[in-house]
């Protein structure tokens, strides 16, 4: 793991699942957790977050409504959302409507969870490395392109 | 028989129904026929000369002889036989006048026409005979009553003739009588052969018949059989519906519960791993505080006081370094916080599977003692997810005794009546239970009250039938109530409701002892 760790924020109404999760997760990531997707969408304003994990099943807003928000706003952010077995139509709007990066089944294992969460942000730990590759060599660019407009008159 | 009768002795009723009551008032007509002909005879003698009434006699008879004989379209040998006897009894009859009318000796023999007619002929003309020779003898016994007296005038020789003639008519009358019993054996043997043929022909069409009967009936037996098996079919479909709606509500059931089960394992499951995680910190902490304490022990030994105070200052300060490293203290905070999540966890599985204990007897029909009030509970447990954060719960349990029921069938019952109620309230409501003691005639009530739109009230009447559902397909099977009213009227019990505006009730009363 890299000297800064990332962020994930985990949102679920069920404290004791916020507990373990936490518990589980916080020696290799910063957990973040949220009991309800309004306190979600208020730590995303204060805290930059590389993983939203959300359980679908929740009271006043869903996952599902809940990551849908996240998408224009945080568009470098990962989404999981997290669902029982049998809620296939909830599968398919996670899918289709938020862009998710991974749906996890309940109960999960630590190893399974982990790997996906790991393969995640390696992903947009790449894409964040590329961007920034992108931006140097613009910067570059520009430099050069000045260097070049002293040089000719 | 009476078909041979002369024409204008038959009225048309009795061609058509010859019963032996007509036959009598035909004989009676005929009779007084024959009187009133007497009379008029004898008046005609009385007033006119004596031989001209009887030649009116001899010719009216001689007229209605040929007109028996050519009246109907009969066999040669009658036609023969009628005339014959015509013959017979004409010619008797003029001796008869010349030999002196009651005192001849002829006279006895006009009784044998009508005898012949009797033998050969058949009834009708006996009779017609009959009633000539009654006629004519009545005549000839009135006339000397009354003062007129035939002579006998005639001479013997004119008697041979007569004897001449009996002779002649008895030839006749042997031959006659033999080709009339041929004729009459043969007419039988044919009437035989014909009503044999007729009976074969019978037998024939009532073979057809008994055929056609066993063909109607081996339909019949078919149409039956297909019947049977169509009801048969209708009986496996009906108990495959049941079937169904039973692992439809199975298939609810399990759902339910594995989305209640799901979460507490998720934590407990998670909470472990972080146990063990958090045990492995508090391990390698324990080895760092041995290997410091190791470290102290052998400082002491040699025996350097400055060195010791050193060695122990490390010690100190690397067990601290590894308590901060592994955050000891939120760490047994964290421990502390995990405990209570699993026992969390534990507590709920442990009342969802107590929740189900209810309904492990489903298809067992054996009633026992049943804690109503919990069986509601462990159903609002299983379906927990449909209504939790959404739907307010309200209970107004009263202490009721233990009802004797099938104790898993009572619970689908209030699994169907919750699943209703939740269903019915779209966003945020409220369902209110009620358990009653009625201790007159000791039933309990359990009422289950949702704030929902109501029932329609042209639904009303519909909602305990089979198969209505006003679900989308693949919802529900319409089945529901139906099968629900079907368990409260095997326990005896009733199954109503009220429906308005602001939601519905269903109540379901149930004695508290089966009988």
């Amino acid at each position: 793991m890299s000297e800064t760790k990332h962020t994930i924020l985990y949102v679920d109404d069920e404290d004791d699942n916020l507990v373990t999760f936490k518990s589980v997760f916080r020696r290799e990531f910063k957990v973040l957790t949220a009991i309800s997707g309004l306190e979600a969408l208020e730590i995303l304003k204060s805290h930059q977050v590389d993983l939203i994990i959300s359980d679908q099943r929740m009271p006043a807003m869903t996952g599902v409504q809940l990551l849908k928000k996240t998408i224009i706003e945080y568009p470098e952010s990962k989404r999981m959302i997290l669902t029982g077995h049998s809620e296939m139509d909830d599968i398919i709007d996670a899918i289709n409507l938020c862009k998710i990066d991974a749906y996890i089944t309940k109960p999960w294992s630590k190893e399974g969870l982990m790997k996906t969460i790991s393969e995640a942000l390696e992903e947009s730990s790449q894409i964040q490395n590329l961007n920034t590759r992108i931006q140097e060599l613009e910067e570059e660019n520009l430099k050069l392109k000045e260097k070049l407009n002293n040089v000719k008159p | 028989m009476l078909g041979k009768l002369p024409n204008f002795f038959i009225s048309p009723e009795i061609k058509d129904n010859p019963t032996e009551f007509v036959r009598s008032r035909i004989l009676i007509k005929f009779i007084l026929i024959c009187f009133f002909a007497a009379i008029f005879f004898i008046t005609l003698a009385y007033l006119l000369e004596i031989k001209l009434t009887f030649y009116a006699l001899i010719v009216l008879e001689s007229i209605l002889i040929t007109f028996l004989a050519i009246s109907r379209k009969i066999k040669s040998t009658k036609v023969f036989l009628r005339f014959f006897l015509s013959v017979i009894y004409l010619a008797y009859l003029f001796p008869i006048i010349d030999t002196g009318g009651m005192n001849s000796a002829v006279l006895p023999q006009l009784i044998v026409v009508p005898m012949l007619g009797f033998l050969y002929g058949s009834k009708p003309e006996g009779i017609f005979f009959a009633g000539f020779s009654f006629v004519t003898i009545l005549v000839f016994w009135f006339l000397p009553q009354m003062g007129i007296n035939l002579e006998h005038n005639v001479i013997d020789r004119y008697e041979r003739i007569y004897d001449y003639i009996n002779y002649i008519f008895l030839f006749v009358f042997v031959l006659v009588l033999t080709m009339a019993t041929e004729e009459e054996v043969e007419t039988t043997n044919k009437m035989l052969k014909d009503s044999n043929e007729e009976l074969l022909v019978t037998q024939k069409e009532l073979r057809e018949k008994a055929d056609y009967s066993s063909r109607a009936q081996a339909i019949l037996e078919k149409a039956l059989e297909k019947e049977k098996r169509s009801k048969d079919q209708l009986k496996n479909a009906q108990a495959q519906l049941v079937h169904n709606e039973k692992m439809a509500f199975i298939g609810q059931l399990t759902a339910g519960i594995a989305h209640e089960i799901n979460n507490p394992v998720n934590f407990i499951k998670s909470g472990i791993d972080a146990l063990i995680q958090d045990i492995s910190d508090i391990r390698s902490l324990r080895q760092v505080e041995l290997e410091s304490f190791e470290s102290i022990v052998t400082g002491k030994e040699k025996g350097d006081i400055q060195d010791s105070n050193e060695v122990i200052e490390k010690a100190m300060h690397r067990i601290q370094s590894k308590k901060e490293e592994i955050e000891f203290d939120y760490l047994i905070t964290e421990i502390e916080s995990l405990m209570g999540s699993i026992q969390n966890g534990v507590g709920r599985t442990a009342e969802i599977i107590n929740g189900l204990r209810v309904y492990s007897r489903l298809d067992q029909g054996e009633y026992k003692t049943s804690d109503i009030n919990e069986n509601i509970d462990a159903t609002l447990v299983l379906l927990s997810n449909k209504y939790k954060n959404r739907i307010e719960v309200i209970k107004n349990y009263s202490e009721i005794p233990k009802v004797q029921c099938i104790s898993g069938k009572i619970s689908q019952v209030f699994m169907n009546l919750l699943d209703n109620a939740i269903q019915a309230i779209e966003e945020k409501g409220r369902i209110e239970i009620a358990t009653t003691l009625n201790e007159a005639d000791n039933t309990v009530t359990i009422s289950i009250k949702d704030s929902g739109t109501g029932i329609p009230e042209e639904n009303a009447n519909k909602i305990f039938d089979p198969f209505y559902t006003t679900k989308e397909v693949g919802e529900g099977t319409g089945l529901g109530l139906a099968i629900s009213k079907g368990i409260i009227d095997d326990h005896q019990g009733v199954l109503q409701f009220e429906s308005s505006d602001s939601g519905t009730t269903f109540y379901v009363t149930i004695p508290i002892n089966q009988k």
